[in-house]
Protein backbone atom coordinates (compact mmCIF):
# COMPACT_ATOMS: atom_id res chain seq x y z
CA UNK A 1 0.00 0.00 0.00
CA UNK A 2 1.40 3.13 -1.19
CA UNK A 3 0.29 5.47 1.58
CA UNK A 4 2.08 9.02 0.30
CA UNK A 5 -0.13 7.83 -3.02
CA UNK A 6 -3.26 7.71 -1.30
CA UNK A 7 -2.36 10.98 1.06
CA UNK A 8 -2.05 12.92 -1.97
CA UNK A 9 -4.90 11.65 -3.75
CA UNK A 10 -7.13 12.37 -1.03
CA UNK A 11 -5.54 15.82 -0.52
CA UNK A 12 -6.10 16.66 -4.33
CA UNK A 13 -9.43 15.22 -4.38
CA UNK A 14 -10.39 17.56 -1.30
CA UNK A 15 -9.16 20.67 -2.47
CA UNK A 16 -10.71 20.23 -5.98
CA UNK A 17 -14.13 19.78 -4.25
CA UNK A 18 -13.13 23.07 -2.22
CA UNK A 19 -12.13 24.97 -5.01
CA UNK A 20 -14.56 23.63 -7.92
CA UNK A 21 -17.67 23.42 -5.41
CA UNK A 22 -18.43 27.40 -4.83
CA UNK A 23 -17.47 28.19 -8.09
CA UNK A 24 -19.43 26.01 -9.81
CA UNK A 25 -22.33 26.87 -7.69
CA UNK A 26 -21.91 30.50 -9.63
CA UNK A 27 -21.64 28.94 -12.84
CA UNK A 28 -24.55 26.59 -12.12
CA UNK A 29 -27.29 29.24 -10.87
CA UNK A 30 -26.11 31.31 -14.09
CA UNK A 31 -26.68 28.39 -16.57
CA UNK A 32 -29.82 27.32 -14.76
CA UNK A 33 -31.62 30.77 -14.90
CA UNK A 34 -30.29 32.23 -17.90
CA UNK A 35 -31.06 31.89 -21.57
CA UNK A 36 -29.75 32.64 -24.47
CA UNK A 37 -26.74 31.48 -26.73
CA UNK A 38 -23.62 32.75 -24.60
CA UNK A 39 -25.21 30.28 -22.00
CA UNK A 40 -25.64 27.17 -24.62
CA UNK A 41 -21.76 28.28 -25.74
CA UNK A 42 -20.70 28.56 -22.00
CA UNK A 43 -22.69 25.34 -20.80
CA UNK A 44 -21.07 23.37 -23.95
CA UNK A 45 -17.63 24.88 -22.96
CA UNK A 46 -18.15 23.66 -19.47
CA UNK A 47 -19.27 19.93 -20.59
CA UNK A 48 -16.34 19.56 -23.35
CA UNK A 49 -14.11 18.01 -20.91
CA UNK A 50 -16.36 14.96 -20.48
CA UNK A 51 -15.91 14.03 -24.01
CA UNK A 52 -12.53 14.84 -24.58
CA UNK A 53 -10.18 12.46 -24.82
CA UNK A 54 -7.98 13.05 -21.37
CA UNK A 55 -4.66 12.62 -23.70
CA UNK A 56 -5.72 15.74 -25.59
CA UNK A 57 -6.84 17.93 -22.45
CA UNK A 58 -3.24 15.95 -21.64
CA UNK A 59 -1.72 17.72 -24.28
CA UNK A 60 -2.91 20.60 -24.24
CA UNK A 61 -2.16 21.15 -20.57
CA UNK A 62 1.52 19.87 -21.17
CA UNK A 63 2.34 22.47 -23.66
CA UNK A 64 0.48 25.23 -22.60
CA UNK A 65 1.79 25.42 -18.73
CA UNK A 66 5.37 24.40 -19.96
CA UNK A 67 7.38 27.00 -18.52
CA UNK A 68 8.74 27.82 -22.30
CA UNK A 69 5.76 29.50 -23.16
CA UNK A 70 3.78 32.72 -22.06
CA UNK A 71 0.93 31.31 -20.00
CA UNK A 72 2.92 28.64 -18.25
CA UNK A 73 5.64 30.89 -17.08
CA UNK A 74 3.06 33.50 -16.02
CA UNK A 75 1.14 30.33 -14.02
CA UNK A 76 4.92 29.72 -12.90
CA UNK A 77 5.47 32.85 -11.54
CA UNK A 78 2.14 33.24 -9.70
CA UNK A 79 2.92 29.21 -8.08
CA UNK A 80 6.07 30.05 -7.74
CA UNK A 81 7.31 27.48 -9.90
CA UNK A 82 6.83 25.55 -13.13
CA UNK A 83 3.40 24.03 -13.05
CA UNK A 84 4.47 20.51 -15.29
CA UNK A 85 5.15 18.00 -12.94
CA UNK A 86 3.62 19.29 -9.86
CA UNK A 87 1.09 19.00 -7.31
CA UNK A 88 -0.55 22.98 -7.96
CA UNK A 89 -0.39 21.40 -12.05
CA UNK A 90 -2.18 18.83 -10.78
CA UNK A 91 -4.71 20.80 -9.19
CA UNK A 92 -5.43 22.97 -11.88
CA UNK A 93 -5.83 20.09 -14.33
CA UNK A 94 -8.26 18.37 -12.24
CA UNK A 95 -10.33 21.89 -11.62
CA UNK A 96 -10.79 21.53 -15.59
CA UNK A 97 -11.31 17.93 -16.09
CA UNK A 98 -14.07 18.02 -12.67
CA UNK A 99 -16.14 20.90 -14.22
CA UNK A 100 -18.65 18.83 -16.07
CA UNK A 101 -19.13 16.80 -12.89
CA UNK A 102 -19.42 19.56 -10.97
CA UNK A 103 -21.59 21.79 -12.55
CA UNK A 104 -24.01 19.75 -14.53
CA UNK A 105 -25.62 17.85 -11.40
CA UNK A 106 -26.22 21.68 -9.78
CA UNK A 107 -27.46 23.02 -12.73
CA UNK A 108 -30.05 20.74 -12.90
CA UNK A 109 -30.68 21.39 -8.93
CA UNK A 110 -31.04 24.96 -9.52
CA UNK A 111 -33.26 24.42 -12.70
CA UNK A 112 -35.98 22.34 -10.53
CA UNK A 113 -36.24 25.25 -7.92
CA UNK A 114 -39.47 27.12 -9.87
CA UNK A 115 -39.05 30.67 -10.38
CA UNK A 116 -42.12 31.67 -8.46
CA UNK A 117 -40.47 30.34 -5.41
CA UNK A 118 -37.64 32.71 -5.91
CA UNK A 119 -39.69 35.48 -6.59
CA UNK A 120 -42.03 34.50 -3.63
CA UNK A 121 -38.92 34.66 -1.32
CA UNK A 122 -38.50 38.57 -2.90
CA UNK A 123 -41.98 39.53 -2.18
CA UNK A 124 -41.42 38.17 1.64
CA UNK A 125 -38.82 40.60 1.48
CA UNK A 126 -35.44 38.47 1.44
CA UNK A 127 -32.56 39.79 -0.04
CA UNK A 128 -31.32 38.09 -3.04
CA UNK A 129 -28.12 36.73 -0.89
CA UNK A 130 -31.02 35.75 1.79
CA UNK A 131 -32.51 33.71 -0.84
CA UNK A 132 -29.85 32.35 -1.42
CA UNK A 133 -28.91 30.75 1.84
CA UNK A 134 -32.50 29.89 3.04
CA UNK A 135 -34.11 28.80 -0.18
CA UNK A 136 -32.20 28.05 -2.60
CA UNK A 137 -29.27 25.95 -0.95
CA UNK A 138 -31.29 24.22 1.13
CA UNK A 139 -33.53 23.21 -2.16
CA UNK A 140 -30.23 22.54 -4.49
CA UNK A 141 -28.27 20.76 -1.50
CA UNK A 142 -28.59 17.40 -2.47
CA UNK A 143 -27.37 18.16 -5.79
CA UNK A 144 -24.61 20.20 -4.71
CA UNK A 145 -23.57 16.56 -2.41
CA UNK A 146 -23.88 14.83 -5.56
CA UNK A 147 -21.80 17.31 -7.67
CA UNK A 148 -19.10 16.97 -4.57
CA UNK A 149 -19.39 12.74 -4.32
CA UNK A 150 -18.42 12.84 -7.57
CA UNK A 151 -15.82 14.99 -8.44
CA UNK A 152 -14.04 13.56 -5.16
CA UNK A 153 -14.19 10.08 -6.44
CA UNK A 154 -13.60 11.03 -10.10
CA UNK A 155 -10.12 12.98 -8.43
CA UNK A 156 -9.20 9.78 -7.01
CA UNK A 157 -9.78 7.87 -10.34
CA UNK A 158 -7.95 10.23 -12.53
CA UNK A 159 -5.72 8.62 -14.48
CA UNK A 160 -4.69 9.82 -18.07
CA UNK A 161 -4.50 13.19 -18.12
CA UNK A 162 -2.16 13.46 -14.59
CA UNK A 163 -0.24 10.57 -16.73
CA UNK A 164 0.68 13.21 -19.07
CA UNK A 165 1.20 16.50 -17.10
CA UNK A 166 2.34 14.98 -13.44
CA UNK A 167 4.85 12.25 -14.58
CA UNK A 168 5.14 10.38 -11.37
CA UNK A 169 6.44 12.05 -8.67
CA UNK A 170 6.44 10.04 -5.22
CA UNK A 171 4.75 12.67 -2.98
CA UNK A 172 3.89 15.43 -5.63
CA UNK A 173 2.18 14.25 -8.11
CA UNK A 174 1.91 10.31 -7.90
CA UNK A 175 -1.16 9.61 -6.94
CA UNK A 176 -2.93 6.37 -6.07
CA UNK A 177 -4.18 5.60 -9.61
CA UNK A 178 -0.79 6.41 -11.24
CA UNK A 179 0.72 4.09 -8.36
CA UNK A 180 -1.33 1.52 -9.37
CA UNK A 181 0.27 1.68 -12.76
CA UNK A 182 3.67 1.67 -11.73
CA UNK A 183 2.94 -1.19 -9.26
CA UNK A 184 2.07 -3.59 -12.07
CA UNK A 185 4.87 -2.54 -13.76
CA UNK A 186 7.18 -3.02 -11.22
CA UNK A 187 5.41 -6.78 -11.01
CA UNK A 188 4.22 -5.63 -7.59
CA UNK A 189 0.68 -7.35 -8.09
CA UNK A 190 -0.25 -7.91 -4.70
CA UNK A 191 0.02 -4.11 -4.06
CA UNK A 192 -1.61 -2.92 -7.33
CA UNK A 193 -4.40 -5.15 -6.17
CA UNK A 194 -5.01 -3.43 -2.56
CA UNK A 195 -4.69 -0.02 -3.81
CA UNK A 196 -7.56 -0.75 -6.95
CA UNK A 197 -9.13 -2.43 -4.33
CA UNK A 198 -9.58 1.07 -2.03
CA UNK A 199 -10.43 2.90 -5.30
CA UNK A 200 -13.10 0.51 -6.15
CA UNK A 201 -14.69 1.15 -3.01
CA UNK A 202 -14.28 4.82 -2.42
CA UNK A 203 -16.43 4.90 -6.19
CA UNK A 204 -18.97 2.67 -5.01
CA UNK A 205 -19.28 4.91 -1.57
CA UNK A 206 -19.43 8.10 -3.84
CA UNK A 207 -22.19 6.43 -6.21
CA UNK A 208 -24.25 5.41 -2.57
CA UNK A 209 -23.95 8.93 -1.66
CA UNK A 210 -25.26 10.28 -4.97
CA UNK A 211 -28.20 7.92 -5.06
CA UNK A 212 -29.31 9.13 -1.54
CA UNK A 213 -28.44 12.40 -2.34
CA UNK A 214 -30.85 11.94 -5.52
CA UNK A 215 -33.76 10.15 -3.35
CA UNK A 216 -32.85 13.65 -0.92
CA UNK A 217 -33.90 15.96 -3.79
CA UNK A 218 -37.10 14.52 -4.99
CA UNK A 219 -38.40 14.64 -0.94
CA UNK A 220 -37.22 18.40 -0.86
CA UNK A 221 -38.69 19.56 -4.20
CA UNK A 222 -41.63 17.64 -3.35
CA UNK A 223 -43.88 20.68 -1.79
CA UNK A 224 -42.06 23.13 -3.96
CA UNK A 225 -43.83 21.26 -7.32
CA UNK A 226 -46.97 22.52 -5.66
CA UNK A 227 -46.08 26.17 -6.58
CA UNK B 1 35.31 2.40 -12.20
CA UNK B 2 32.44 4.78 -13.70
CA UNK B 3 33.66 7.40 -15.73
CA UNK B 4 33.02 11.38 -14.34
CA UNK B 5 32.88 14.37 -16.20
CA UNK B 6 31.69 17.80 -15.28
CA UNK B 7 30.06 19.47 -17.88
CA UNK B 8 30.58 23.06 -16.48
CA UNK B 9 34.11 23.03 -17.10
CA UNK B 10 34.15 22.42 -21.11
CA UNK B 11 31.18 24.82 -21.53
CA UNK B 12 32.08 28.79 -21.52
CA UNK B 13 30.08 30.64 -18.97
CA UNK B 14 28.34 32.66 -21.31
CA UNK B 15 24.73 30.51 -22.08
CA UNK B 16 24.01 30.64 -18.17
CA UNK B 17 24.61 34.22 -17.70
CA UNK B 18 22.67 35.05 -21.12
CA UNK B 19 19.56 32.34 -20.48
CA UNK B 20 16.61 33.75 -19.03
CA UNK B 21 16.43 32.91 -15.24
CA UNK B 22 14.52 29.42 -15.15
CA UNK B 23 11.86 29.26 -12.60
CA UNK B 24 12.79 25.77 -11.05
CA UNK B 25 12.60 25.69 -7.26
CA UNK B 26 14.97 23.66 -5.34
CA UNK B 27 14.49 19.86 -4.88
CA UNK B 28 12.30 18.81 -1.71
CA UNK B 29 11.39 22.54 -1.07
CA UNK B 30 8.12 22.43 -3.65
CA UNK B 31 5.00 23.98 -2.59
CA UNK B 32 3.69 19.85 -2.86
CA UNK B 33 3.12 17.67 -0.07
CA UNK B 34 5.42 15.16 1.87
CA UNK B 35 8.35 16.13 -0.52
CA UNK B 36 11.00 16.26 2.28
CA UNK B 37 14.64 16.98 1.96
CA UNK B 38 15.10 13.74 -0.53
CA UNK B 39 16.77 13.72 -3.52
CA UNK B 40 13.96 13.05 -6.68
CA UNK B 41 15.76 10.64 -8.68
CA UNK B 42 14.49 9.53 -12.28
CA UNK B 43 15.49 5.85 -12.63
CA UNK B 44 15.23 3.85 -16.23
CA UNK B 45 12.69 0.99 -15.37
CA UNK B 46 15.52 -1.82 -16.13
CA UNK B 47 16.42 -0.47 -12.92
CA UNK B 48 13.52 -1.12 -10.96
CA UNK B 49 14.96 -4.76 -9.14
CA UNK B 50 18.12 -3.35 -8.38
CA UNK B 51 17.61 0.32 -7.48
CA UNK B 52 15.91 -1.01 -3.81
CA UNK B 53 19.19 -3.20 -3.20
CA UNK B 54 21.47 0.63 -3.87
CA UNK B 55 18.54 2.87 -2.00
CA UNK B 56 19.51 0.48 0.83
CA UNK B 57 22.89 0.28 0.52
CA UNK B 58 23.03 4.65 0.19
CA UNK B 59 20.87 4.77 3.10
CA UNK B 60 23.47 2.47 5.04
CA UNK B 61 26.34 4.62 3.71
CA UNK B 62 24.71 7.84 5.92
CA UNK B 63 22.80 9.02 2.58
CA UNK B 64 19.05 10.51 2.99
CA UNK B 65 15.93 8.97 1.49
CA UNK B 66 15.10 8.67 -2.23
CA UNK B 67 12.17 9.46 -4.00
CA UNK B 68 12.23 7.35 -7.05
CA UNK B 69 10.39 8.05 -10.44
CA UNK B 70 10.52 5.05 -13.14
CA UNK B 71 9.75 5.44 -16.77
CA UNK B 72 11.26 4.33 -20.24
CA UNK B 73 14.57 6.63 -20.40
CA UNK B 74 13.05 8.50 -23.26
CA UNK B 75 9.96 9.45 -21.56
CA UNK B 76 11.99 10.25 -18.51
CA UNK B 77 14.22 12.62 -20.55
CA UNK B 78 11.21 14.49 -21.90
CA UNK B 79 10.00 15.42 -18.81
CA UNK B 80 13.13 16.70 -17.13
CA UNK B 81 13.47 18.53 -20.53
CA UNK B 82 9.73 19.73 -19.93
CA UNK B 83 10.38 20.87 -16.06
CA UNK B 84 10.45 17.92 -14.11
CA UNK B 85 12.24 18.60 -11.21
CA UNK B 86 14.55 15.33 -11.18
CA UNK B 87 17.73 15.73 -9.34
CA UNK B 88 19.42 12.46 -10.95
CA UNK B 89 18.14 10.58 -14.08
CA UNK B 90 19.47 7.36 -14.48
CA UNK B 91 19.23 6.77 -18.32
CA UNK B 92 19.28 3.19 -20.25
CA UNK B 93 21.15 4.50 -23.12
CA UNK B 94 23.05 7.51 -24.06
CA UNK B 95 21.52 9.06 -27.04
CA UNK B 96 18.29 9.38 -25.18
CA UNK B 97 20.29 11.56 -22.83
CA UNK B 98 21.47 13.76 -25.24
CA UNK B 99 19.27 16.58 -25.45
CA UNK B 100 19.28 16.92 -21.99
CA UNK B 101 23.02 17.04 -22.01
CA UNK B 102 22.80 20.06 -24.67
CA UNK B 103 21.22 22.12 -22.11
CA UNK B 104 23.78 23.68 -20.03
CA UNK B 105 21.06 24.76 -17.44
CA UNK B 106 19.99 21.21 -16.93
CA UNK B 107 23.08 19.03 -16.53
CA UNK B 108 25.82 19.56 -14.28
CA UNK B 109 27.63 16.36 -14.91
CA UNK B 110 27.55 12.85 -17.04
CA UNK B 111 28.38 9.38 -16.40
CA UNK B 112 28.25 6.13 -17.68
CA UNK B 113 27.57 3.63 -14.78
CA UNK B 114 26.47 0.40 -16.25
CA UNK B 115 25.91 -1.52 -19.71
CA UNK B 116 22.73 -3.52 -20.73
CA UNK B 117 21.98 -6.72 -22.44
CA UNK B 118 18.61 -8.01 -23.91
CA UNK B 119 17.24 -11.34 -23.55
CA UNK B 120 14.91 -13.31 -25.09
CA UNK B 121 12.05 -14.43 -22.74
CA UNK B 122 9.56 -16.96 -22.61
CA UNK B 123 7.85 -19.22 -20.11
CA UNK B 124 9.61 -22.08 -19.15
CA UNK B 125 7.34 -24.38 -20.61
CA UNK B 126 7.25 -22.68 -24.09
CA UNK B 127 8.62 -24.52 -27.03
CA UNK B 128 10.62 -21.25 -27.73
CA UNK B 129 12.98 -23.68 -25.49
CA UNK B 130 14.59 -26.31 -27.41
CA UNK B 131 14.40 -30.17 -26.11
CA UNK B 132 18.37 -30.38 -27.39
CA UNK B 133 20.84 -29.64 -25.48
CA UNK B 134 23.04 -28.42 -28.17
CA UNK B 135 23.06 -24.13 -27.95
CA UNK B 136 21.57 -22.81 -31.25
CA UNK B 137 21.73 -18.83 -32.32
CA UNK B 138 19.24 -17.35 -29.84
CA UNK B 139 16.83 -16.03 -32.47
CA UNK B 140 16.95 -19.36 -34.19
CA UNK B 141 14.11 -21.12 -32.21
CA UNK B 142 11.89 -17.91 -32.40
CA UNK B 143 12.32 -17.88 -36.05
CA UNK B 144 10.79 -21.79 -36.07
CA UNK B 145 8.50 -20.45 -33.72
CA UNK B 146 7.51 -17.71 -35.73
CA UNK B 147 6.83 -19.81 -38.88
CA UNK B 148 4.33 -22.43 -37.02
CA UNK B 149 2.38 -19.67 -35.47
CA UNK B 150 2.96 -20.81 -32.03
CA UNK B 151 3.96 -17.15 -30.89
CA UNK B 152 0.98 -14.84 -31.31
CA UNK B 153 1.98 -11.79 -29.58
CA UNK B 154 5.61 -10.82 -29.06
CA UNK B 155 6.45 -8.34 -26.49
CA UNK B 156 9.07 -5.35 -27.04
CA UNK B 157 9.37 -1.97 -24.68
CA UNK B 158 8.20 1.54 -27.64
CA UNK B 159 10.99 1.32 -29.67
CA UNK B 160 10.36 5.14 -30.02
CA UNK B 161 11.38 6.41 -26.67
CA UNK B 162 12.46 3.06 -24.68
CA UNK B 163 16.17 2.17 -24.85
CA UNK B 164 15.13 -1.47 -24.61
CA UNK B 165 12.47 -1.62 -27.25
CA UNK B 166 15.02 0.45 -29.85
CA UNK B 167 17.59 -1.90 -29.23
CA UNK B 168 14.93 -4.77 -29.54
CA UNK B 169 14.01 -3.12 -32.77
CA UNK B 170 17.77 -3.70 -33.76
CA UNK B 171 18.54 -6.98 -33.04
CA UNK B 172 14.79 -8.06 -34.80
CA UNK B 173 16.30 -6.42 -37.60
CA UNK B 174 19.25 -7.91 -37.92
CA UNK B 175 18.27 -11.36 -37.20
CA UNK B 176 15.80 -10.52 -40.57
CA UNK B 177 12.86 -10.88 -38.01
CA UNK B 178 11.77 -7.87 -38.17
CA UNK B 179 9.15 -7.47 -40.76
CA UNK B 180 7.78 -11.11 -39.59
CA UNK B 181 7.38 -10.44 -36.62
CA UNK B 182 5.87 -7.16 -36.69
CA UNK B 183 1.83 -8.05 -36.92
CA UNK B 184 2.51 -9.89 -33.60
CA UNK B 185 4.95 -6.91 -31.70
CA UNK B 186 3.46 -5.77 -28.65
CA UNK B 187 4.84 -2.72 -27.41
CA UNK B 188 5.26 -1.53 -23.67
CA UNK B 189 5.13 2.01 -22.46
CA UNK B 190 8.40 1.01 -21.15
CA UNK B 191 10.48 -2.07 -20.27
CA UNK B 192 8.83 -3.18 -17.37
CA UNK B 193 5.81 -3.17 -18.80
CA UNK B 194 7.12 -5.35 -21.81
CA UNK B 195 8.15 -7.93 -19.51
CA UNK B 196 4.50 -7.66 -17.20
CA UNK B 197 3.03 -8.49 -20.48
CA UNK B 198 4.35 -11.43 -20.51
CA UNK B 199 4.65 -12.70 -16.96
CA UNK B 200 0.78 -12.40 -16.86
CA UNK B 201 0.84 -14.62 -20.21
CA UNK B 202 -0.41 -11.76 -22.40
CA UNK B 203 2.47 -12.29 -24.58
CA UNK B 204 3.84 -15.44 -25.26
CA UNK B 205 7.67 -14.06 -25.47
CA UNK B 206 9.88 -11.14 -25.61
CA UNK B 207 12.67 -9.05 -25.57
CA UNK B 208 13.71 -7.58 -22.54
CA UNK B 209 16.48 -5.96 -20.08
CA UNK B 210 18.52 -9.17 -19.09
CA UNK B 211 18.44 -7.24 -15.61
CA UNK B 212 14.82 -7.79 -15.35
CA UNK B 213 14.69 -11.26 -16.99
CA UNK B 214 17.01 -12.17 -13.98
CA UNK B 215 15.43 -11.36 -11.55
CA UNK B 216 13.82 -14.14 -9.40
CA UNK B 217 10.54 -12.29 -9.47
CA UNK B 218 10.31 -13.37 -13.12
CA UNK B 219 12.91 -15.97 -13.23
CA UNK B 220 10.37 -18.32 -11.01
CA UNK B 221 8.07 -18.53 -14.11
CA UNK B 222 9.91 -17.06 -17.23
CA UNK B 223 13.14 -18.49 -19.11
CA UNK B 224 15.65 -16.07 -20.65
CA UNK B 225 18.42 -16.19 -22.78
CA UNK B 226 21.06 -13.27 -23.34
CA UNK B 227 21.01 -11.77 -26.97
CA UNK B 228 25.05 -10.96 -27.65
CA UNK B 229 25.76 -7.09 -27.32
CA UNK B 230 27.00 -6.56 -30.84
CA UNK B 231 23.33 -7.52 -32.20
CA UNK B 232 22.36 -3.73 -31.64
CA UNK B 233 23.60 -0.31 -30.49
CA UNK B 234 25.51 -0.71 -27.12
CA UNK B 235 23.00 0.29 -24.45
CA UNK B 236 25.57 2.52 -22.47
CA UNK B 237 23.76 3.34 -19.17
CA UNK B 238 24.32 7.10 -18.40
CA UNK B 239 23.51 9.28 -15.55
CA UNK B 240 23.04 13.12 -15.14
CA UNK B 241 23.67 14.98 -12.23
CA UNK B 242 20.92 18.14 -12.49
CA UNK B 243 22.26 21.89 -12.32
CA UNK B 244 21.32 23.03 -8.27
CA UNK B 245 20.75 19.18 -7.29
CA UNK B 246 21.16 19.37 -3.78
CA UNK B 247 24.22 17.78 -2.16
CA UNK B 248 22.40 14.56 -1.29
CA UNK B 249 22.25 13.74 -5.17
CA UNK B 250 25.50 14.73 -5.98
CA UNK B 251 26.29 11.96 -3.24
CA UNK B 252 24.64 9.50 -4.74
CA UNK B 253 25.97 10.12 -8.17
CA UNK B 254 29.44 9.45 -6.76
CA UNK B 255 27.68 6.50 -4.93
CA UNK B 256 26.67 4.67 -7.97
CA UNK B 257 30.00 4.44 -9.41
CA UNK B 258 31.44 3.60 -6.47
CA UNK B 259 32.45 -0.41 -6.25
CA UNK B 260 29.55 -1.27 -3.85
CA UNK B 261 26.83 0.26 -5.73
CA UNK B 262 28.49 -0.96 -9.26
CA UNK B 263 28.70 -4.77 -7.39
CA UNK B 264 25.12 -4.49 -6.83
CA UNK B 265 24.82 -3.76 -10.29
CA UNK B 266 26.82 -6.56 -11.99
CA UNK B 267 25.19 -9.00 -9.52
CA UNK B 268 21.38 -7.42 -11.26
CA UNK B 269 23.00 -8.49 -14.72
CA UNK B 270 24.62 -5.19 -15.87
CA UNK B 271 27.62 -5.06 -17.52
CA UNK B 272 30.42 -2.57 -16.35
CA UNK B 273 30.12 0.82 -17.80
CA UNK B 274 31.54 1.93 -21.30
CA UNK B 275 34.84 3.07 -21.42
CA UNK B 276 35.41 6.72 -22.15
Amino acid sequence: MDWTALTLSLQLAGLTVLILLPLSVMLARWIAWSGGRAVAAIEALVMLPLVLPPTVLGYYLLVGLSPGNAIGAFFATLAGGPLVFSFAGLVLASLIVNLPFAVQPMARAFEAIPQSVREAAWVSGLSRWQTFWRIEAPLAWPGVLSAAALVFAHTLGEFGVILMVGGSIPGETRTLAISIYDKVQAFQNEAAGLMAGVLLAVSFAAIAVMHVAGRQRRQRMAPVAEF
Amino acid sequence: MARQRALTGDRSPAPQTTSPPRLTRAAGAGAGPGTGASPLVACASSLIFVMPAITAAFRAAGGPPLRISYGSSGNLARQMLQGAPFDLFLSADAVTLKPVLARPDLAKATSSYATGRLALVASRRSALWPASSTPRAPLADLRTALAASRIQRFAIAHPDHAPYGRAAREALTRAGLWEAIKPRLVYGESVAQAGQFIMTGAAQAGLLANALARHPRLARRLQARALPAAWHQPLDHVMVLREGSPPSAERLFHFIGRPQAQGLLRAAGFGPPAAP
